[in-house]
This record gives C-alpha cells, structure tokens and sequence, in this order.
C-alpha cells in the first residue's frame, strides 16, 4: 500500500529557494496537514508531489515508485484545488466523470461510481447543472466529488476549505472529518488555518520559510512545541511571549521581568542551570492565565500582573487584551470575571504551562 | 419650479447624445436611404440626379436574371466561406502552438499580426509579384525545383485559390491573436485539473480548451466572415475579377457595375441585395448561438426547479 516518502526535496525559483532539502515520510492511510503562514512553501511542496511544478532536486517516493519524472497521470493521485477548478462547460457528472471516461471505463460503471460519491457528498440533485448555477459550498462538494470518484490511492487538498465563508466552512470541515473515516486513504492537505490543522491531523507538519519547523499529532505540537515559531503558530488564541531574565537557583529559581516572577518547573531546572546567558523567553497559553486576588500569593505558583486594555466576548469565554511592562498579553477567562479597564490585575501562573525557550536560536528549552 | 428642472435633467442625456446622432443619421443612415431610393431609378454618373428615371423593381430583375451577377453570387460565397473556414483552422492552430512562454515568443507573436497591418492595396502588390508568371519568386523557386510552373492569376481553375491564399495570409492572424488571448484568459487551476484527470495534451485541447474558447471564435469567425463578403482591394488589384469572371465577387461586380457600365441604380441595386445576404448569414449565425446558449440555460433552469 502506498506510503509517500520525500526525500532532500527541493525547489527553487531563479535564483531563489523556496524548499530546502524537505524529508517527510508519510505513512498509509494518514491524514498529513501541511500548515504555515502564506509563502512557507506548503503549497509549492503539494504541487510537486501531484507533478504540476518540477522539483529542483531530491525524490518523491508513492507506494514505492520515484515518482518526480513522472507527469501527474502517472502518479495515482487526485486534488482538489483552492478555487474548485471545475471545468466551466461541463455539468456536474460531466465534471465528476472527466477522468473515468478518458480512462475508458465502461459507461454503466461511471454512472455507477459517480452516482454513489454524488450521493455521499449529498449532490445528487444536482448532477445536471453546470458549475455557474452552483452555489460556493456546492462547488466545493463536486470539486471534492471529482477527487473521489478517481478512487486514487493519494488525495491531495490545497487550501480547498478557504474560498468559503466562516460558517460553511465550519461545515465542511465537519464533513470532511467524517468522510476521511469512510475514505481510507492517503490524503495530505494544505491549509494556513492551524485550526483546520488541528481537527483534521493525524499528522501536522508545520512550515516556515521553506523548511519543516516540527512534525507530530496535534497534541503534540500543542503540548510540546519545537521552537517559538511552531508555539506562536498552534493554538488559539495565539502563545503570549514573554522576556525575562533567570534568577535565583534551586528550587528558587525562577524567571522575572517587568510585573511577573514565574518559578522554573522542576523538570527544566537542569537545563536553565547549564546555560550561560541570563536572558530567556518564556511562553505562556492564553488559558494558563488564572485571575486571582490581590492577597492570595503562593510563592510555588509564579504571578504575573497584567493592565486590561480590551475585552473580546466570545460567548462563554473572554479573551483580555492586556498589556504587561510594553508586551502585549491575551488572557483567557471564564465571561463572568470582574475585571476593570486600565487597572492592574494580578494572576496566577502555573509552571507546567510555561514553555522556554532559547532568545537566540528560539529553540525550547 | 421642480419640474422644469426635472425635465431638464431627464432631457440631458439626450442633449449630449444629439451631436453624435446627427452624425450618424448622416454619415450611416442617408448613403443607405439614398442607395435604397436609388436601387429604384435609372440613373448615369454625370448626369443630374433631378434626371434619374423612376422604374421600379427593374434594376433588381434584370439582375436576378442575368447569369453573370449569379456566378459572382456563388464566387463570393467560396471564397468567404473557404478564407474563414481556412483561418479560423490555421489561427486556432497557431494560438494553440505558440500559447507558451518560450524566450522571445512575444517577437515571434508580433511578428505573425505584421500582414493584418499592412494596407490591402500594398497585400495586392506584394502578392501580384510573388504570383508574377515571369519572374516571381514562386515561378522562380518552382523552376529551381525543376516543377511545372504554375499559372496563378492566369487560370480560371487556380485565380481563385490564389485569391484565397492571399486573404488567409492576411487576415489569419487575426483568428490568431483573438484566439490567443482567449487561451489566455482561460482558467489556468482548470487546466491543471485536467492534467491530474489524466487528459494528455492533446485530449486537453479537444476537451477543455476548444470548447471554453469557442464564444471568442464563433465571434472572431463572424467578423470575418462579414468581412469576406466585402473584400475589394486585394481582389481588385490582383485578378481584377479575371480570368473570366474567375474571381470576380461580388463588391467588384458592384464596383464594375457603377463605374465601368455607369449604372448606379443597378449597382445600388446589387449592393442592397448583398446587404440582405450579409445580414441574412449574420442573422442565422447570431439566432443559431442565441438558440443554443438559450436552451442549454432552458435545461439547467428546469433541472434546478426540480
């Protein structure tokens, strides 16, 4: 069964890198996101593992055939593009059936095939109509439809989710949820949405700049971020970054700066000790935030006093827009706390939620 | 006083427009009145128009009897069918070949509209020398070769097909370039959809591009197809209309008709009747699209109430 393998992939346009030596091993049946900022290359890479751009140099392995010579045909694959890309003059079963019939498969055996997907994808009303009287959502099931009836053995996605709006694609993304259970294949999928990333993944590879920042479940890269970029980029609302500096030792050690003093957790300890710079920056989920009262003080939970310049309702939760000595500071809290504009408000830290990591490499501690 | 304003500002519009529809009246509708009533009479350069005798339909009889203007009816239907059915292929073709971005195709596609540019008096000189019995560079190169020589403009069978030859030369790139921007416009993620479909490149061409180009060729082939009715220049200057009456069509037999036999009733005659076939061909042309485009939305608005 096919088992995608990228090896020292590489891209450049002119003179310029875009993909520098990528290895990405994909195992059957998974569900791979590539997620990053616009620009990261993650598009790019997709488009080299279908045949639509040439590689600069390395290899692409599917089910065990070095596929990077080969036109997109050849490669056993199917894709849903960005904006649909429906043939215009053509009606749905038309659009859904392009490929069977220039594969020659027999007429019963496309109506067949194309009615079973058209109904999974609840567009079999709809087979008649041409791409214009279609509404977005719609496009987009029979664009997925396409991919589907191929019974490729590598489906690929790039950003096919973001030509809808909020809602819709809240839907969508539920359905694809289901049909990734009932497709079992191989299916990698490009997004800029960490969202999108995280409840679909069983794999996120996270890019930057042309290189893979971190690969790993969603929980992983949630719990366990590999650098600052990789924190900043997963969760939301995004990590609060934090400079300070190292003091104390022992068990007293811990992180200060301008309205905070954070004890360093007991399992980083060892590594702070070694290190020869006093700087650090120190990263904090929104929802690791905890409001606490004036009086209360642990000094085995670290503190942090925030000023609240803006409250951002969303329902059962606040995000606080705070400020901390010139850094910009979110917290997340339940809607009921009290709080009072432009006045310090002091909270509590936990020290198994602070992630560490290097100023200089960004790397975590 | 509101409504005198509001009447004025109603009325505005029309002021502006009104300069721009005197001219036209003029410049558009008075020649064509003026042949229409002149199609009637029988009338001689020269002679005042206040002598111009009234008979009827007997401009358009004598015409509709006479084999003559017959042959020049069924010369211009070849040749205007011939020239487009050959460009529209040829330029299709060529948009679809050069469609790529190779170094230095922009001199290269410059290059194949220089001939819509040249003056067609100039296209008749250029081709009369190259079709030149005697010393041309085609009689030349055949000699060369050691081939029969090929009597172009002399030989009823062949004028035609030269005459032909010279109009493709200058007005398929016009198909060209229409067509080309066409390709152009067209959705590249659609392409790119085909090729993970597994069309091959051929199949891609005959399946998404022809047909998503087809609304700009059916118009490019259109114009030129009004165009071939009225082809004077090349024509005239090449063949004259010979051998015979080989290549005479008919805006020639028109021309001939006023200037040569001096009679302008009849060639206003002739020239309305060509009027009616252009606008005949045009018609149907635009009705069979209308048709099609109509029922093609007729279907999908029925299968969307349903």
């Amino acid at each position: 069964m096919p088992h995608i393998s990228i090896r020292g992939l590489q891209k450049r346009f002119g003179g310029v890198a875009v993909i520098n030596d990528l290895d990405l091993e994909m195992a059957d049946r998974e569900f791979t996101v590539l997620v990053g900022p616009s620009g990261c290359g993650k598009s790019t890479t997709l488009r080299m593992i279908a045949g639509l751009e040439d590689t600069s140099g390395g290899e692409i392995w599917i089910g065990g055939r070095e596929v990077s010579g080969l036109d997109p045909k050849d490669r056993d694959i199917a894709m849903v593009f960005q904006d649909y890309a429906l043939y215009p003059h053509m009606n749905v079963a038309r659009n859904m059936s392009f490929s069977l019939r220039l594969a020659g498969t027999p007429p019963r055996e496309i109506e067949e095939r194309v009615k079973r997907v058209a109904d999974m994808l609840s567009i079999g009303h709809l087979l008649e109509r041409k791409p214009a009287a279609l509404s977005g959502g719609q496009r987009q099931r029979v664009a997925m439809g396409r991919a589907l009836v191929r019974d490729a053995s590598v489906f690929l996605f790039d950003e096919p989710l973001s030509n809808l709006d909020a809602k819709l694609r809240n839907q969508m993304r539920a359905e694809l949820a289901v049909m990734r259970k009932r497709v079992e294949k191989n299916m990698i999928y490009v997004t800029h949405d960490q969202i999108e990333a995280m409840t679909l993944a069983d794999r996120i590879v996270v890019m930057h700049q042309g290189r893979i920042q971190q690969q790993g479940s969603p929980e992983d890269l949630y719990k366990r971020p590999a650098n600052k970029f990789v924190a900043g980029f997963i969760g939301s609302p995004p990590m609060n970054f934090l400079s300070g500096e190292l003091n104390g030792s022992d068990d007293r050690l811990a992180i200060a700066g301008d309205g905070f003093h954070v004890p360093v957790p007991e399992a980083k300890r060892a590594a702070m000790e070694n290190r020869t710079t006093r700087r650090i920056d120190m990263g904090i989920r929104p929802s690791a935030l905890k409001p606490v009262g004036e009086s209360q003080s642990d000094p085995a939970i670290g503190s942090i006093t925030l000023t609240v310049l803006v409250s951002e309702y969303i329902g059962a939760q606040s995000v606080l827009v705070c400020e901390c000595g010139g850094q910009r500071v979110t917290a997340e809290v339940a809607s009921d706390t009290p709080f009072a504009a432009s006045a310090p408000m002091r909270f509590a830290v936990d020290p198994a939620g602070v992630h560490l990591f290097d100023p200089e490499t960004e790397a975590a501690l | 006083m509101a409504s005198t304003r509001q009447v004025l500002n109603r009325a505005t519009p029309y002021v502006f427009l009104a300069p721009a529809l005197l001219v036209m009246a003029v410049a558009l509708l008075y020649p064509v009145a003026q042949s229409i009533w002149l199609s009637f009479h029988q009338w001689s350069i020269g002679a005042p128009l206040s002598s111009a005798r009234f008979i009827g339909l007997e401009n358009y009889r004598i015409l509709l009897d006479d084999p003559n203007v017959w042959a020049s009816i069924r010369v211009t239907l070849v040749f205007a069918f011939a020239v487009v059915v050959i460009e529209v292929a040829l330029g299709v073709a060529l948009a679809l070949v050069l469609d790529r971005n190779i170094r230095g195709m922009s001199v290269f596609r410059t290059i194949f509209i220089l001939p819509m540019m040249v003056a067609p008096i100039v296209v008749g000189l250029i081709w009369r020398y190259l079709y030149n019995e005697q010393f041309g560079p085609f009689t030349t190169a055949l000699e060369a070769l050691g081939l029969p020589v090929i009597p172009w403009l002399s030989s009823q069978g062949m004028a035609l097909i030269s005459v032909i030859i010279a109009d493709v030369w200058q007005w398929t790139p016009f198909i060209f370039i229409l067509s080309l921007a066409a390709l152009q416009s067209l959705p590249a993620s659609a392409l790119e959809a085909a090729r993970i479909d597994g069309a091959t490149r051929w199949q891609t061409v005959l399946y998404i591009k022809l047909p998503l180009m087809m609304p700009v060729i059916v118009v490019a082939a259109l114009l030129r197809l009004i165009d071939a009715f009225k082809v004077l220049e090349v024509i005239y200057i090449l063949t004259e209309g010979g051998p015979g009456l080989a290549t005479e069509i008919l805006s020639l037999h028109i021309y001939k008709t006023a200037f040569s036999s001096q009679q302008l009733g009849r060639a206003s005659a002739l020239s309305n009747i060509l009027l009616v076939i252009v606008m005949t061909i045009t018609l149907a042309l635009f009705l069979f699209n209308k048709l099609r485009e109509e029922s093609a939305r007729r279907a999908a608005a029925a299968e969307g109430e349903g």
